[in-house]
C-alpha cells in the first residue's frame, strides 16, 4: 500500500528516536516525512532524547532534522506548531504527545477524515507502553479506540522518562514503525483495531492484539 | 482476527485469560462470577506480580474489548458476570510520550 506522507506528532523522547528509525527505513517508505512540534530542546532533555547539549535553545524540529541530515537521512518536513482543530493533516498519523488533550485534539481532525489513512498513537509510562493503531474512518475502530481517550486528570501519576526508560522508549518507537512497514504490506491492517503492550519492567515483553472490525 | 477464547469448562469452572500489563495469565473461576470476583482472585493469586499495582480511577480495565471505568473509591462502575471464558486486561492509564 502507497504511503502518501507520514506526519510524526511530538519530537519529544518518543518521536525522536522514532523519527530516526523512520529516517534511516526511508527508501522502503519513499515519501515525505513530516514533524510537528513547537518546543524548544532543554538540557533535561538530553538524558532521554535523541538531542545533544549543542541543541539545547534550538527547536526540535530544526535540531531533529540536523541529526538525520547528518545520519544522511531524508530532508524533513518541519512544522514548529501545534496540531489544532484547524490543521490539515494527510496521510499516516503517528501521535507521539504527552497529554490525552492532544490526543484528543488529534482525533478530532482524523476522525472520520477520508484524508488520513490510517492512525498510530503511543504512549509511555516509565518501562510500560501502549501502542494503537487504526483506521480512523472505520466507525468500530473509532468507537473501541475512543474508549481509551481518558482524561488527563484520570491518568496515573506520570512517571518521568529518564536514560533507563530509553530501552522502553525504542521498543515502543520500533513497534509504531513495524506497524507502519505491515500497513504498508498488509491491507488486511485496515480492518484491524491493533493494540500492542510493551512492558520493560521484568524481562522484555511485546504483546499484540488485533482485533477484526466489522 | 478476533482474540481466541478458548472455552475451556471443567467441573463447573471457566478459564478466563488475565493480561497484567503484557504477561498473559490464567485464572479459573466458577460459573456465575462476576469481575469483581476475577479482580479479587487475580489480587490473591498474583499478589507479588501485583506490588505496586493500584486499582484505582487511573487503572486501565478492559474486559473483551470494553473498558471499564473505576471509581474514586476504587468501586467498579460496571461488574458484569462473566459469562464464557474472558480476556481482562489491566494497566495504568499512562500518557507520557514527551517529556
Amino acid at each position: 500500500m502507497k504511503i502518501e506522507e507520514i506526519n510524526v506528532i511530538g519530537a519529544g523522547s518518543l518521536g525522536s528516536f522514532l523519527v530516526q528509525i523512520l529516517a534511516k527505513m526511508h527508501p522502503v517508505w519513499q515519501c515525505p516525512i513530516s514533524i510537528w512540534d513547537f518546543d524548544k530542546v532543554e538540557e533535561h532533555n538530553v538524558s532521554n532524547q535523541l538531542y545533544g547539549t549543542a541543541d539545547v535553545g534550538d527547536l526540535k524540529v530544526i535540531a531533529l532534522s540536523k541529526i538525520i541530515e547528518k545520519l544522511d537521512g531524508p530532508n524533513l518536513r518541519i512544522i514548529d506548531s501545534a496540531v489544532d482543530e484547524h490543521t490539515d493533516l494527510r496521510g499516516l498519523v503517528i501521535v507521539a504527545v504527552d497529554t490525552m488533550v492532544a490526543r484528543k485534539t488529534v482525533m478530532e481532525i482524523c476522525g472520520f477524515n477520508w484524508g488520513i489513512d490510517y492512525l498510530i498513537e503511543a504512549r509511555m509510562g516509565g518501562h510500560i507502553g501502549k501502542v494503537f493503531a487504526l483506521d480512523p474512518k472505520h466507525p468500530e475502530a473509532v468507537n473501541r479506540y475512543g474508549q481509551y481517550l481518558y482524561d488527563d486528570q484520570d491518568a496515573a501519576n506520570p512517571v518521568c522518562a529518564t536514560n533507563e526508560t530509553i530501552p522502553a522508549l525504542c521498543m515502543v518507537a520500533s513497534s509504531i514503525v513495524h506497524i507502519v512497514l505491515l500497513y504498508q504490506r498488509a491491507i488486511f491492517l485496515k480492518n484491524n483495531f491493533i493494540e500492542t503492550t510493551v512492558d520493560l519492567t521484568d524481562p522484555p515483553i511485546v504483546n499484540s492484539d488485533a482485533y477484526a472490525l466489522i | 482476527m478476533e482474540k481466541q477464547r478458548e472455552d475451556r469448562t471443567l467441573e463447573g469452572q471457566t478459564e478466563h485469560t488475565v493480561q497484567i500489563i503484557g504477561k498473559n495469565r490464567k485464572i479459573k473461576l466458577g460459573e456465575g462470577k462476576r469481575l469483581s470476583d476475577l479482580i479479587s482472585a487475580i489480587k490473591t493469586k498474583y499478589k507479588e506480580e501485583l506490588k505496586g499495582f493500584s486499582f484505582n480511577k487511573s487503572t486501565s480495565i478492559v474486559l473483551n474489548g470494553k473498558v471499564i471505568k473505576m471509581n474514586e473509591n476504587g468501586e467498579l462502575e460496571e461488574n458484569p458476570i462473566l459469562t464464557k471464558s474472558s480476556i481482562l486486561s489491566l494497566m495504568p492509564q499512562i500518557t507520557g510520550g514527551t517529556q
